[in-house]
């Protein structure tokens, strides 16, 4: 039994690869999550987005200042153990950007955007304003960790961000049946070498890609992988396959990081302090 | 002689961490989560031996009354099952819906189907943060007590609710909870809860956690938020 | 404090160039940004909650009454681990804020800058880049 132990323990340090006592390839640990999302070749002006390339963003008033103090933006540097990598990042299938898209859903996407400043209705309000579920996309990954846990059978991710979390079967069960429709979709996953392949369905008609892909459909399927690429680093790439929207799969990409040993999760309770349904519509009338 | 003390470490870390195993779904089975104490049935909620120790809760005369005026208003004023807003512990534990329990070395963490709440719990023997906001879950330190995994929560805002009749806390809340297996399949689920603030002593609630034995079971997302949204706002804007 | 200030501003250039994309939510829907603020009171409160955090004010109008306005800030956990605690900013602080009203017309704002009667900004990173400066990928 010794002998088998040793053996087993020398392979992993050949290898390189710490393992779980399961055999998994470990993958434990806190990291940050970077790029994922991108800009497509050719993206519509996006009247909410609050970056430097929007004429109608408040941080383009000449002053100076954002939309709030700067140290808001700033205090994720924590989180980062070193400057960021290069590595690959948004989108990275199709190479020139050009997603592709049914012309007819890319007109309706760029038609659901005029009508997003103001919110024409709630169904027009930003995902990310109403602290839904983020899917798998969204995260304010700035400011907030990944937790991946593992035990035989599953990986567990915890996010930070409005304390989602996800759990991967690894067990070979099949999915759920399609009339059960979740933000987060429903995650089979399996090991090849270091790479973490995950299939997700059942994914509900409320995931946001990024500000100028408002939405994707229900009948979206994705296929993650999650490549250890080092000690400290996990390469991501995911790809999309909505064929509602598009009339081919397209893939994205990220990475994660280590964050410095000390850093804790912290608690994101989201719609307990939101008052931006408030701040945008006005107080609901109190009678029904 | 070196291999066989290695070989004893060896075995003792593997059933260290086999020894108590409490990963799973699970999910408590009486109506604590209306109320905490006996109640008979009324329209909408099921009637229910209570889970407090000795059935009294010892509020401060003025707690009592405030528990009242709590009781009176539930139907608007219930933080989770008016609002939709975390739970609190313990009452994410007997929220009638399932939770999961992700047990590792280093870290156990708790999913809950409700309002996806989650906690972390780091096994790793550290203290409670100094100088946090409180927190809706708390903050939560876990350590092992033979097979009874204790957690102790504290850094509370006083914001939640223990249960739907309008039992509630200060932001001194302190809970010790007790995870205590009895077989594959079943927990003795136990809390002792003290604020100095509400309350003239500590007191406990003690259930039995059932397993969900289902192999197919997983969580699925009660969001509870969400569905709040579509209905009050439905016919936004309200601004002239 | 002013230590604090300088190795803030100092990992603010550093990271500039590699900021990630912009956050949370969208502001211009909830914003007017055709409606500037700017009031000058004390502290009330502050209320550290995500998504955003939240300062309120007493604000004395030119009547004589006092109003009490909130605005709205960043995401605070990114502070705490920079340290700050949830007692930072002590009741009756006084400051003046700059910020656009809410849309829905409401003594509410975005809190752009606040600074201290002593002209410090109550939030360091002095003129930091918010969520302008990114570009996004």
């Amino acid at each position: 039994m010794f002998k088998f132990l040793a053996a087993l323990s020398i392979a992993a340090v050949v290898s390189g690869q710490a393992r779980t006592p399961d055999g998994q390839p470990d993958i434990q640990g806190m990291y940050t999550r970077n790029g994922v999302v991108g800009l497509e070749a050719k993206p519509p002006t996006n009247p909410i987005d609050p970056s430097g390339n929007n004429p109608l963003s408040v941080s383009n008033r000449g002053d100076g200042l954002g939309p709030y103090p700067g140290i808001f933006g700033q205090g994720g540097s924590v989180l980062r153990t070193a400057g960021r990598q290069q590595r690959r990042t948004g989108i990275v299938d199709p190479a020139d950007k050009n997603l592709p898209w049914r012309p007819e859903e890319d007109a309706k996407r760029r038609d659901f955007l005029l009508h997003m400043n103001p919110p024409v209705d709630l169904r027009h309000v930003e995902l990310n304003a109403r602290c839904t579920l983020p899917g798998l996309f969204q995260g304010e990954d700035g400011n907030n960790p990944y937790q991946f846990l593992q035990r035989a059978g599953s990986v567990v991710i915890l996010y930070d961000y409005n304390h989602t979390s996800r759990i991967i079967h690894l067990d070979g069960r099949p999915h759920l049946g399609k009339d059960i429709r979740l933000f987060m979709g429903d995650s089979i996953g399996r090991w090849e070498g270091n790479t973490l392949i995950v299939d997700t369905t059942n994914f509900n008609d409320r995931t946001s890609y990024s500000r100028e892909i408002p939405y994707l459909s229900d009948s979206l399927h994705t296929t993650e992988r999650f490549t250890i690429a080092d000690a400290n680093t996990i390469d991501y790439e995911v790809t999309i396959d909505d064929p509602k929207l598009f009339t081919a799969p397209w893939k994205t990409a990220g990475y994660f990081t280590r964050v410095p040993k000390g850093v804790e999760s912290l608690e994101f309770a989201c719609a307990e302090g939101s008052q931006t349904l408030l701040n945008i519509f006005g107080k609901p009338p109190e009678a029904r | 002689m070196k291999d066989l003390q290695f070989a004893i470490v060896l075995c003792a870390a593997g059933f260290a961490a086999r020894g108590q195993d409490l990963n799973g779904i699970w999910q408590a089975l009486n109506t604590a989560a209306w109320d905490l104490q006996d109640h008979t049935g009324q329209l909408g909620v099921p009637p229910g031996q209570g889970v407090v120790e000795g059935n009294e809760i010892p509020y401060m005369p003025w707690a009592a009354a405030k528990k009242k005026e709590n009781f009176a208003s539930r139907k608007t004023a219930d933080p989770a099952e008016a609002n939709c807003y975390l739970p609190g512990v313990p009452r994410a534990t007997y929220m009638p819906y399932p939770f999961e329990i992700v047990q590792t070395p280093k870290l156990v963490a708790m999913r809950y189907e409700f309002a996806h709440a989650t906690r972390n719990i780091p096994m790793d023997g550290s203290p409670h943060p100094d100088g946090l906001p409180g927190a809706w879950m708390g903050d939560s330190r876990g350590r092992w007590d033979g097979k009874t995994l204790v957690v102790d929560v504290s850094n509370f805002n006083d914001q939640t609710w223990f249960d739907g009749a309008g039992n509630f806390h200060s932001d001194m809340l302190h809970v010790v909870e007790r995870y205590t297996p009895i077989d594959s399949s079943h927990i003795t689920y136990e809390a002792t809860i003290e604020d100095p603030k509400v309350f003239t002593k500590p007191w406990k609630i003690s259930m039995p956690l059932y397993r969900i034995v289902d192999p197919k079971a997983t969580l699925l997302e009660y969001e509870c938020v969400f569905y709040l949204q579509e209905e009050k706002f439905k016919a936004a804007p309200f601004r002239k | 404090m002013h230590a604090k200030l300088c190795i803030i501003v100092a990992a603010a250039v550093l990271l500039l160039a590699a900021m990630p994309a912009a956050a949370h939510h969208a502001f211009a829907a909830e914003f007017d940004s055709d409606k500037p603020v700017k009031v000058k009171g004390s502290v009330t409160k502050v209320e550290w909650v995500n998504p955003h955090a939240w300062i309120y004010v007493d604000v004395k109008g030119d009547d004589g009454k006092v109003v009490n306005w909130h605005f709205e800030l960043g995401p605070p956990n990114a502070l705490f681990r920079l340290g700050w605690k949830k007692d930072a900013i002590p009741e009756g602080t006084q400051v003046e804020i700059t910020g656009y009203r809410a849309k829905s017309g409401e003594n509410v704002g975005n809190g752009r800058s606040i600074t201290l009667p002593d002209g410090r900004e109550l939030f360091s990173g002095g003129s930091g880049p918010g969520e302008g400066a990114s570009k996004q990928q």
